[in-house]
């Protein structure tokens, strides 16, 4: 702990509280409000990780959330930047993309290749023999990729929520604070938004203690803090900027989905790196990194010092080092002119040396690459090239780099902003901007601290303006005064090649030199070949330089070059925050707490829990469900169907209305009784099946599929009204719940229940009543969907439990059993009653379903009935048949859409199947072709490993073809 | 008219219940019941359906449902009445009816009825009152076009200042900036429901309601981020005292 300076308001850690925390099995102690490479850096740590490709050496570099060659990992988070992480006590981490460790990583040996290894290699080398390509392939997967997923961890449960505001400001510096404070001035609720743990910016790091600085430092803080509309978020990133005002802001604990009016973009810039030999190595790092480890954390950036500059912020980089303690070796100014303000004089009264017009060739590594022990100068030639004539050769332990800025774009294009190069300050500047969107500071080329406030105020004026609560004067903007801020090319080559441009992925100056070469002469192309801006920093530190280099190269200005785009995120955002908290909504029926005690195996039936069979002692799954069936056969048994769809019609126009919408008719029909019903869509294909039920003249109660019930209820709404008719219409589906008691016992265990006369002639099949059940207003239908003497039984949501409680209690005498979702589809199986979405698909049609005979005859319209009627003319494709199977011992059995075939040619599918059934033998419903339809053909179905299954087409229904079970015969039926 | 679902609401006149134990005489469960009653709440009959007096104490609860609490309510009777005749049979009972799109009026001593279109509303109790079954007929005794049914809905009460913040993880509409005693339809945790933003006493609540099948659901997503902010279940004899 000897790196660290004194106390000072700027700080934001607390020396008095120590913090122990491990790295690479070290262990180390840092102070709270540390993040890890300050942590590192003030133990004398600066070999932080490795770089992706090459595995060299490489230390803090920009300390702003860019280093991302310090990335570790803590056994349950991956790919965590060190100049972001703070340490907390107890933190064990360990770097990422090592084999062996830091210091051993066995991959470094690739440094020794990369002569073999230029960018492109990959596409050249690995095609071919393309039977090779497995093993390339398992030998890139195997050294691809940062850090390793922990699959045994547990899951983060991260929130995620949404926001609203009037106004968003982006970055809490000098600009974006005073854009937020003068917004909230004007009654708008206000969100201020900054990566950083604290507000301020380059308030901060920046020269913090002139007087322009602590000013607007104290004054914006303590405005920040009293203003009730304004809500400043720390340590939180918009991750990204979407249509209509979307921003997704993340903090280290949720996503938040925000929704603004306007903008304003205070989003500053970044340092940019210069390109000469060893730039990446542990020891050279931003000018901007230096002053924030000096004023953020109070941490020594070196010993030694060469300075490497090309606009003012380099001088002033160079005063701030001395009073930190550090000796410079010298100031090396690109420039030619050398610094125009007083700063240049301030300097040299320090005694330091400044080389004007000169630049680093190389910096001279330390053996093993692990530091640097020198700086290599060269003066500037007339062409901006060194001059390897002359070497000066300047012994440090660091490299600071300050020649130039690039504004931090990403948020800008991605709501819309485009730029335009302007060379009075060698930068990009916003050209066009949507109408909510306004950028201030530094990204808007504005860089004294004075006027970043005014710039701020500007653009909140003009925010609020656009949103309609100001009306008067706007200030201007104040134009850039002296020398750019940043250097036009700062970029040099070397014959060594370790220049790099890009750190994320190592790419150097002569990977650019060769790309362009074979042609990829255009930024787009450009990028895509040599991947760079396409690593974890998405090129924050190198795709501006790409873009000079490929300009040079080109023999073409910035303008016409152009840049790349950007896109979300901004930075990574970890999968568990766009996960967040899940909500996948499940529908439960009011009996279901029952199902479970009594030991139903339950199941989704679409976004609904149904019981798929109760499990018995001693049975098998398979057993219990024929269990289940046998007892409805045989006694009585009862189902929870309340995820049916249960909608009311009511209205004068009701019964014209039904007649409309199904292929049946209904005007006719009796109070009291209930018909079978099929809809169809304008294609004539069915789209929905089920009762309808005549409850009083101008009142109809319908029921259509568990799944389906929505939507055709959302047609039904529609219908209405194309074809304006007098009818409300009552989506009841969770209001009512419904159970069908089916079974030969199921009278004689109602009737005592019940105030309606049960007896078969007061209450025949498909009649309807409304009475009581077990006290509970109910309607009690006569249905036989299972083919049994049943009641579908229809009560309040409510009420439901305890009428079904009731049943059940009843029901004890008579052997009840409940049954479910599977024994069902057995009973109606045996009964031959199809179910739409499982036996038909978004093809079939009434003829095809074979239930031709719910159309109704001379009917004026219906929907899809033109389509209906064209199709009864064309010959049948498929029809829905049944088939038996002559026996049941085949070691693999068909599965539902398993094809049927026909001396080796395919001729239908299964869409239903039981292999074990109350008649004894498996049975199934199928689509066939009608040639092959009759009783008694043969047919085979392709099982699993090529195995055939005999079957033959039977008359259906397999049971009680004659409804005997229903006490009525077929006239009375029809 | 008389029918499955306007007869449905049995016994809806508020009675209370002192002991812990459930009256057999109750035909109705709240959708959440079972949950509740592992709980091991101290019960109230509340419109024929059993409800949660309190877990603990009345009086804690009564602080925690000034921060963050959550109630259910679904034994409170919501009636749905639509149809041509509807407004004009809500006039004919004295009752001042909402004019605009999902605007409230309160029923004296009774409830609020909130218009839901320009032919459909919804007539609901409150706290203090539940609405009995109502029995459609015009003063002529002529059949109206009505259509009403008492509702089976999944109705919680989020309570408290903080009840914004569970809003804000559930909910992309910003309820801090909607009106009080206006219904709002929106998604809720992925799924449909209504948010009516009222006050009881000076505590802002929420009536939250939808389909009874998705009540356990919703119950259970809204417990666990009521919880994470500090927040607890509650039951409504505290709401009584506010």
């Amino acid at each position: 702990m000897s790196e660290r300076l004194e106390p000072c308001e700027t700080h934001w850690i607390d020396p008095k509280c120590p913090v122990p925390f491990q790295f690479e099995g070290v262990s180390y102690s840092g102070y709270e409000g540390d993040v890890l490479a300050s942590a590192l850096w003030a133990n004398g740590v600066r070999f932080h990780g490795r770089s992706f490709k090459y595995h060299r050496a490489r230390g803090a570099y920009s300390m702003a959330g860019h280093d991302i060659s310090l990335m570790v990992e803590d056994g349950q988070h991956t790919n965590l930047r060190g100049d972001q992480l703070v340490i907390r006590p107890g933190l064990n981490i360990r770097a990422v993309n090592t084999l062996g460790g830091l210091e051993k990583d066995w991959y470094r040996v690739t440094e020794w290749f990369s002569k073999l290894l230029p960018v492109g290699f990959y596409y050249k080398a690995f095609y071919t023999p393309k039977w090779l390509f497995p093993f390339y392939e398992k030998q890139m997967r195997e050294v691809a990729g940062l850090g390793r997923v922990n699959h045994n961890d547990k899951i983060e449960k991260t929130p995620k929520d949404y926001a609203d505001c009037d106004l968003l400001v982006v970055g809490a510096g000098p600009s974006g604070m005073a854009a937020a404070c003068t917004a909230a001035e004007h009654d708008l609720s206000v969100m201020l938004i900054d990566e950083n743990p604290h507000p301020g910016g380059s308030l901060g790091w920046q020269n913090p203690m002139c007087d322009p600085s602590r000013n607007a430092r104290s004054e914006y803080i303590h405005r920040l803090k009293g203003a009730p509309n304004l809500e400043f978020r720390a340590g939180t990133q918009v991750a990204g900027v979407y249509a209509d005002q979307w921003v997704a802001l993340v903090d280290n604990r949720r996503l938040t989905k925000l929704r603004t009016r306007a903008m304003v973009l205070a989003t500053g810039c970044f340092e940019q790196p210069a390109v000469f030999q060893n730039n990446d190595l542990p020891g050279v790092m931003l000018g901007s990194a230096a002053q924030r480890l000096m004023h953020h954390y109070a941490v020594k950036p070196a010993e030694v010092a060469v300075v490497l500059a090309a606009n003012s912020d380099g001088y002033q980089l160079v005063l701030d080092l001395i009073e930190a303690g550090v000796q410079i070796a010298c100031l090396v100014d690109l420039r030619r002119d050398g610094e125009p303000t007083d700063l240049d004089q301030r300097v040299r009264e320090r005694e330091v040396r400044v080389l004007v017009g000169y630049g680093i060739d190389e910096a001279v590594p330390q053996r093993g690459n692990k530091a640097i022990r020198g700086a290599s100068i060269c003066p500037v030639d007339d062409h901006g090239n060194l001059d390897r004539k002359t070497i000066i050769r300047c012994d440090c332990d660091t490299i600071l780099v300050s020649v130039g800025w690039v504004p931090n774009a990403g948020l800008i294009y991605q709501a819309g902003g485009r730029f335009e190069y302007e060379s009075k300050l060698e930068q990009l500047l916003p050209s066009t901007l949507p109408d909510n969107v306004f950028v201030s500071g530094r990204a808007n080329g504005v860089y004294s601290v004075p006027d970043k406030v005014i710039d701020g105020q500007r653009a909140a004026l003009s925010a609020v303006r656009y949103l309609g609560k100001y009306d008067g004067p706007i200030p201007g903007l104040n134009e850039h005064v002296g020398s750019p801020p940043t250097h036009p090319y700062p970029i040099f080559s070397h014959p060594n090649k370790k220049n790099f441009v890009d750190f994320d992925e190592d790419i150097h100056l002569d990977d650019f030199k060769n790309a362009h070469q074979e042609g990829y002469d255009n930024v787009e192309l450009l990028k895509r070949f040599t991947t760079v801006g396409m690593g974890p920093t998405q090129g924050k530190l190198s795709n501006f330089n790409a873009v000079r280099i490929l300009a040079q190269l080109n023999g073409q200005s910035i303008n016409q070059t152009g840049t790349t785009t950007s896109r979300p995120f901004y930075n990574p955002v970890p999968l568990g925050h766009l996960a967040g908290r899940r909500f996948h909504p499940v529908s439960r029926t009011a009996i279901h707490e029952w199902h479970v005690k009594n030991q139903a195996q339950m199941m989704y039936a679409g976004a609904s829990m149904r019981p798929e069979f109760y499990h018995q002692e001693d049975k098998s799954r398979e057993e219990a469900i024929l269990g289940e069936a046998v007892c409805v056969r045989h006694h009585v048994g009862l189902i929870d169907v309340s995820t049916l769809g249960k909608i009311y019609v009511q209205g004068p126009d009701a019964a014209s209305f039904l007649e409309k919408i199904y292929a049946g008719r209904y005007a006719k029909q009796s109070v009291g009784k209930l018909r079978y019903g099929i809809a169809c869509d304008e294609t004539g294909v069915i789209i929905e099946d089920g009762i309808v039920v005549r409850l009083a003249e101008d009142r109809y109660y319908v029921t259509a599929t568990s799944s389906g019930a929505s939507a055709f209820f959302r047609s039904l709404q529609r219908w209405a009204k194309v074809l304006q008719q007098d009818v409300t219409l009552v989506n009841v589906t969770s209001q009512l719940g419904a159970m069908n008691l089916a079974g030969p016992a199921s009278r004689e265990l109602l009737q005592p229940l019940t105030d309606i006369d049960l007896s078969p002639t007061s209450f025949p099949f498909i009649g309807v009543r409304e009475g009581n059940v077990a006290g509970v207003s109910a309607i009690l239908a006569r249905v036989g969907f299972v083919g049994e003497l049943g009641y579908e039984i229809h009560v309040p949501t409510s009420q439901a439990l305890h009428v079904w409680e009731a049943l059940m209690r009843q029901g004890k005498k008579f052997s009840i059993q409940p049954f479910g979702v599977e024994a069902q589809r057995l009973l109606r199986l045996e009964k031959g009653h199809l179910i739409v979405g499982y036996d038909t698909d978004s093809m079939t049609n009434p003829f095809e379903a074979n239930v031709a005979w719910a159309i109704g005859k001379k009917k004026p319209f219906f929907v899809g009935q033109r389509s209906v009627e064209i199709l009864r003319k064309q010959p049948l494709l498929r029809i829905l048949v049944g088939i038996r199977f002559l026996k049941d011992d085949y070691p693999h059995w068909p599965e539902e859409c398993h094809l049927i075939f026909k001396n080796g040619k395919s001729v239908g599918r299964i869409t239903s199947l039981s292999r074990r059934s109350t008649l004894g033998y498996p049975i199934a419903m199928a689509f066939l072709h009608p040639d092959l339809a009759k009783s008694k053909t043969r047919v085979e179905i392709r099982v699993a490993g090529d195995q055939n299954v005999v079957g033959e087409v039977s008359d259906m229904p397999f049971y009680d073809p004659d409804n005997q079970r229903q006490e009525i015969t077929k006239k009375e039926l029809l | 008219m008389s029918d499955v679902l306007t007869n449905s609401g049995v016994g809806l006149r508020r009675r209370m219940v002192t002991s812990s134990s459930i009256s057999d005489a109750s035909t109705r469960r709240s959708p959440i019941h079972d949950w509740l009653l592992r709980r091991a709440p101290q019960w109230r009959d509340w419109g024929g359906m059993p409800t949660v007096g309190y877990f603990e104490s009345v009086e804690s609860e009564a602080q925690l449902a000034k921060t963050l609490g959550l109630c259910d309510v679904s034994g409170m009777s919501r009636h749905d009445l639509r149809g041509p005749d509807a407004e004009s049979w809500l006039q004919s009972q004295g009752w001042e009816i909402p004019v605009a799109l999902h605007e409230s009026t309160l029923i004296p001593g009774k409830g609020r009825i909130i218009r839901l279109d320009h032919d459909e509303f919804l007539i609901e109790g409150s706290v203090l009152a539940n609405i009995e079954p109502l029995s459609i007929s015009s003063p002529s005794e002529r059949v109206v076009d009505v259509f009403h049914f008492q509702r089976q809905d999944a109705t919680f009460l989020l309570t408290g200042g903080r009840a914004i913040e569970v809003f804000a993880q559930t909910c992309g509409v910003n309820i801090s900036k909607c009106e009080s005693g206006r219904v709002i339809f929106s998604r809720i945790a992925g799924i449909n429901a209504s948010i009516f933003p009222d006050k009881i006493g000076t505590v802002p609540v929420y009536w939250i309601s939808t389909g009874s099948d998705l009540g356990w659901y919703l119950w259970e997503t809204l417990i666990e981020i009521v919880e994470e902010l500090d927040g607890r279940i509650i039951g409504m004899t505290c709401l009584l005292s506010s």
